[in-house]
């Protein structure tokens, strides 16, 4: 077999270990989670997601759907990446197939879980120190002039600051990728963007930041990662029967493999479960062979060798004389482990680090760079070398962007051209990958490449990670829960317009709780977003007033600073308060207006307080106290700025007041309550606001309208009904007096003057 | 797999003409040929949408839904082509689904012909609305009494288009304002194929400043988008003529004079509103990218919430989504078929 480098798909990029020509190798079943026929369009080469159970039946090629006398309309909504399909008319035509159905989707490329959520926290919260004023771009360059004790200590310290932020980058990563795959919350394309993601972070990390003395164990971990190596099913496959190591595809596809991915301890393993140790009698010379092999393999020290040569040339020399001492055994084919002999030679001759036959025996170019590394030298030079001596030999499709294609440009020290391709796939990853970069100074080669930093092309280029950053700020925006880790990301960047992108975007945080709302005005302060606070108060107010908290929706209208809004929410209070016949339930509510100590915003208590001599009315009503009550009652209706609207349903709470003159009854709450002046002022009252009705000024035509509608509903069926639970409600009251409650306004106020005239009479005969 | 977003029906019986996210995106209205509006709440446990209420809102097809800000309540406008724009409030007193959730607090009249778009403007503007109607009218209407809703006084009344289309001639109208709260009010009218954008004069009135260029047939939607920083305003078209148009509006505050010129222009702002130059003069618009790729009319365009992709439907029955490179050129990231495989 022939190395043949990245044979992979265009898209699929696993299973990398199953050759065509493997053919007993072929029946074993690889899972293939990521196999997937991905569509792209025809005009923008775009990859195409299509609706589940779409509302445009499937057709041959591009149809264009007007011809059936519809159209394709759709929505956005304002959070988590969502929008909602749908078919409309065409110029109000009707078309003869009605679809009245909806479509959520999902906007392609946002990723929308609990998991990616928390990893985007997680990763600010990793960060947050080197974006702070944009440390990444101060610590790009190292100090060139001082102590070269000191410089050395700094650089050290750097790259050790890095590597901690790469490895919890690695673990966040991980951790997303194993909660998303277990709860089944990721499609195939953003599982294809992780597995990426991870691959280029663990061969970044392998190459950059790493102690010396990591650096073969991370290649190794890198390699087998990436594609994985079934090796517990290889093993089961190929050792089924008890002398399993006389089957030369054991050596050959298994134990190879797991030598050159620098697996020694999985490899002996095997070896062990081969069953050679048979050959101890039989063909002692092979038996120690192959346990001086498994010896050195376990020797292999992969820390020491990084950092001492000297040793590594000391292994690799005992691996050479036990390959030359092995090419002494018996050649003839006719010998009974001729096969299997053949391939231990060649694992000998692998691991002693002979180029050519790494080079045969390879089925991937990862598997022969890591081979490299390992046996011929543990230097990153090799790597470099391996590239020019391979690199024609290595393939790997321009059009896509697969985990290989972006480890050869990382290899290759393309690393802007893996942060771009692998910020579509993975835009969170991508971006805080290209802040190490910066951070490292790993651009620099660039910047010096590019020389003048003053043409546009060039400044753009140093601002890219800033860009990416701002882009990733504005992506979370979209996610109700990540809006909080976008500001955060503008604010430690101190971007000249994060005061303007934070101002526009705070308004659409819905604050679920105290502790967002107050973290929300937090930052208005800081940034002196003062009309943004004032909207922000009142966003806050209504959701407040939706929970049902009234008094601390009111606070938050007042704190706002907008007195007509305020005023309109306390009279929507007080019209609720009459409506119902009573005060609202709430305690805090009452508290306050039992409570004139109770500090609150001079304008609430200001506009709340009709409703608060509305509710001493009730409860004044309520206590039997009907005098005080009444006078209460005048004093509301005589208010000069009572809206208008509400004078009809004020007024009819006089009608059980009235009710024992005009129907004679005699109740123990109800007795006759008013003076001659009394009844003088309601009757002024009613005059003034019967002067109104017929008048014909556009403003009193709505306060009519809009008391005939207010009236209405307080006398409507259900409003009655509801009542009957009070019995101090005028209504109630009404009903038990026999009083028919008036329909309308006008009823209502025929109904006054009668009772009034009623008890005027009464008061005459007295 | 990822739970999948799932189909749902509305319950309309004739063709959906609108559909609208609140300000949140909890609550989506709906409306139709069948003269009703539909309200669904969105359950954020299972990602659904549950019927909130269902109502006859006019006499003829509804054609366009829109809420307002949040600050303002719960609050929803529709328009129908029997002229009217109506204006309703949610009552969390009545039962859900009992036709009666949502009170009608004003039913506006004028317009001398059918309404086809309607728009509330940023909330720092106030609660003010703006309608286009096939009579090529574009009426401006405030709410100038926060405590009455019921109330609106027309503020503005503008001509679009010298002679209104006839009757029996296709057309398109519709209208956005711009977002920002940052930079001077401005509403952007269609009116057939022509796009003009509307500022304001140093006497507070509406005038035209600008047109948006280019335009070959019935303009069918328009959508400008937030700012979010950037110094100039983004606007998108999608025509008839098969084109999805973005457009880079810039504002010059700055005159010959240099500086002085420009603190006085700012001070105009800061006391009118508006600014002391020509209406419009301020203003440069260039075309930033034009895209067919729809092969066919575009029927709807629409901004993300932060302005930085666009969303395009068109007659391929695909709705492509658009997105500026790092070089500012706008490129499909990724197409969504509505068409079964």
């Amino acid at each position: 077999m022939t190395l043949e480098f990245g044979h992979s798909s265009t898209v699929s990029s696993s299973n990398k270990y199953l050759e065509p020509e493997d053919e007993e190798l072929s029946d074993i079943e690889i899972p293939d989670e990521y196999e997937d026929e991905m569509e792209y369009d025809s005009n923008t080469n775009a990859p195409i997601i299509r609706l589940k159970d779409g509302p445009i039946a499937s057709g041959e090629g591009r149809i264009p759907i007007s011809k059936n006398g519809i159209s394709l309309k759709f929505a956005l909504s304002p959070m988590d990446n969502r929008g909602a399909v749908y078919l409309s008319s065409i110029d109000g035509e009707k078309p003869e197939n009605i679809n009245t159905h909806i479509y959520p989707f999902q906007v392609p490329g946002s990723v929308n879980s609990e998991a990616y959520n928390r990893y985007s926290e997680d990763c600010f919260k990793n960060f947050e120190d080197i974006l702070k004023n944009k440390k990444y771009k101060s610590m790009s360059s190292d100090l060139e002039v001082g102590v070269p004790s000191l410089l050395k200590e700094m650089k050290r310290t750097k790259a050790e600051t890095l590597d901690r932020h790469l490895i919890s980058l690695i673990t966040d990563l991980q951790r997303l990728i194993v909660t998303t795959l277990d709860a089944d919350e990721v499609d195939e394309s953003e599982a294809r963007g992780f597995e990426t993601a991870i691959t280029v972070l663990n061969l970044f990390r392998s190459l950059n930041f790493s102690r010396r003395e990591e650096r073969i164990g991370l290649l190794c971990n890198w390699v087998n990662r990436a594609d994985l190596l079934p090796f517990e099913e290889l093993e089961n496959e190929f050792l089924s029967e008890s002398d399993g190591f006389s089957n030369i595809l054991f050596w050959s596809s298994l134990v190879q493999r797991l030598v050159m991915r620098g697996l020694f301890d999985e490899a002996v393993t095997v070896i062990g479960n081969s069953g050679y140790e048979t050959l101890e009698s039989s063909d002692p010379n092979l038996f120690l062979f192959i346990s001086d092999f498994c010896t050195l393999l376990s020797s292999y020290d992969s820390v020491g060798f990084a950092i001492d040569q000297d040793a590594f040339l000391e292994w690799k020399q005992s691996m050479c004389q036990l390959r030359d001492k092995f090419g002494k055994i018996e050649s003839d084919p006719k010998y009974q482990y001729f096969g299997v002999a053949r391939q231990l030679e060649i694992l000998l001759a692998i691991a002693s680090g002979s180029p050519g036959v790494i080079r045969e025996n390879t089925r991937a170019w990862y598997e022969a760079l890591v081979a490299h590394y390992l046996f011929v030298l543990p230097d990153p030079t090799v790597i470099q070398e391996f590239f020019r001596e391979y690199k024609t030999q290595i393939y790997s499709d321009p059009t896509s962007f697969t985990w290989e294609a972006a480890c050869i440009n990382l290899l290759e020290g393309n690393i802007l051209s893996v942060i771009s391709e692998l910020e579509p796939q993975e835009k969170c990853t991508a971006t805080y990958l290209s802040v190490l970069c910066e951070a490292g100074g790993l651009f620099e080669e660039y910047l010096e490449l590019l020389g003048d930093g003053n043409n546009a092309y060039n400044k753009r280029f140093l601002e890219n990670t800033d860009s990416m950053l701002k882009n990733l700020a504005l992506s979370y925006f979209s996610t109700q829960k990540l809006i909080p880790v976008g500001i955060g990301i503008l604010w430690k960047m101190n971007e000249p317009d994060a005061r303007q992108i934070i101002a526009e975007i705070l308004p659409r945080w819905y604050c679920a709780n105290t502790d967002e709302f107050e973290y929300c005005l937090a930052i208005c302060s800081e940034l002196r977003l003062s009309a943004t606070s004032a909207q922000l108060y009142k966003q806050q107010g209504q959701i407040l007033k939706d929970e049902g908290w009234l008094l601390e929706s009111l606070n938050m209208f007042s704190l706002s600073g907008d007195i007509g809004i305020t005023a309109r929410k306390s009279w929507e209070l007080f019209e609720s308060a009459l409506v119902l016949g009573t005060k609202v339930n709430d305690r805090s509510l009452e508290q306050l207006i039992d409570n004139p100590s109770i500090e609150v915003h001079p304008v609430l208590r200001q506009c709340i307080s009709p409703y608060a001599v509305l509710a001493q009315f009730y409860d004044l009503k309520n206590q039997g106290e009907i005098e005080l009550a009444i006078g209460k009652l005048v004093s509301l209706i005589r208010f000069p700025y009572m809206q208008q609207h509400c004078t009809p349903l004020l007024l009819a709470q006089f009608v059980p007041f009235l009710g024992y003159s005009s129907k004679g009854n005699q109740s123990e709450v109800l007795r006759r309550v008013f003076s001659p002046e009394q009844l003088i002022i309601i009757i002024e009252l009613l005059n003034g606001f019967d002067e109104k009705m017929h008048q014909k000024e556009p403003f009193l035509e709505t306060v009519i309208e809009k008391s005939r509608e207010l009236f209405e509903i307080a006398v409507s069926q259900r409003a009655i009904e509801r009542a009957l639970s009070n019995p101090s409600d005028w209504r109630t009251q009404a009903r038990k007096l026999n009083i028919t409650v008036p329909r309308d306004v006008k009823s209502l106020i025929t109904l006054l003057r009668k009772s009034i005239a009623m008890e005027e009479g009464h008061l005459f005969l007295q | 797999m990822k739970e999948s977003l799932k189909p749902f029906a509305t319950g309309h019986e004739e063709l959906i003409h609108d559909l609208a996210y609140d300000f949140y995106g909890r609550q989506l209205a709906t409306c139709s040929s069948d003269q009703h509006i539909k309200v669904f709440d969105l359950d954020p446990n299972t990602s659904e949408w549950i019927l909130n209420d269902s109502w006859k809102a006019h006499d003829s097809s509804v054609v366009k839904v829109a809420f307002a800000a949040p600050e303002f309540g719960h609050i929803l406008a529709s328009i129908s082509y029997d002229r009217s724009v109506k204006i309703w409030e949610e009552d969390f007193d009545e039962q859900a689904g009992s036709g009666r959730r949502w009170k009608r607090l004003a039913t506006i009249s004028g317009s001398q012909g059918a309404l086809y778009d309607i728009a509330f403007a940023p909330s720092h503007l106030g609660l003010r609305l703006g309608t286009i109607g096939s009579d090529g009218v574009l009426r401006i209407y405030d709410a100038l009494e926060p405590s009455n809703l019921r109330n609106w006084t027309l503020i503005s009344e503008l001509s679009v288009l010298a002679v209104p289309p006839a009757a029996n001639l296709q057309s398109d109208f519709s209208l956005t304002w711009s977002p920002s709260r940052f930079s001077p009010e401005k509403v952007l009218v269609c009116a057939l194929d022509q796009a003009f954008i509307y500022v304001k004069d140093k006497n507070d009135r509406y005038v035209m400043g600008k047109m948006l260029p280019e335009h070959n047939g019935l303009i069918r939607s328009v959508s400008w988008a937030p700012t979010m920083g950037r110094s100039y305003h983004l606007i998108a078209t999608g025509c008839k003529d098969g084109y999805v148009r973005i457009f880079k509006l810039t504002e010059s505050l700055k005159g010959d004079d240099g500086l002085e010129d420009t603190v006085k222009e700012l001070d105009a702002f800061a006391t009118n509103g508006a600014y002391d130059s020509e209406p419009g003069s301020d203003i440069q618009i260039e075309t930033l990218s034009t895209h067919n790729d729809h092969d066919g009319e575009v029927w709807k365009v629409s901004w993300n919430v932060t302005g930085t992709i666009l969303s395009s439907a068109g007659d391929d029955g695909t709705i492509r989504l658009w997105k500026a490179s790092y070089s500012n050129k706008y490129q499909c990231m990724s197409v969504i078929s509505a068409q079964q495989k």
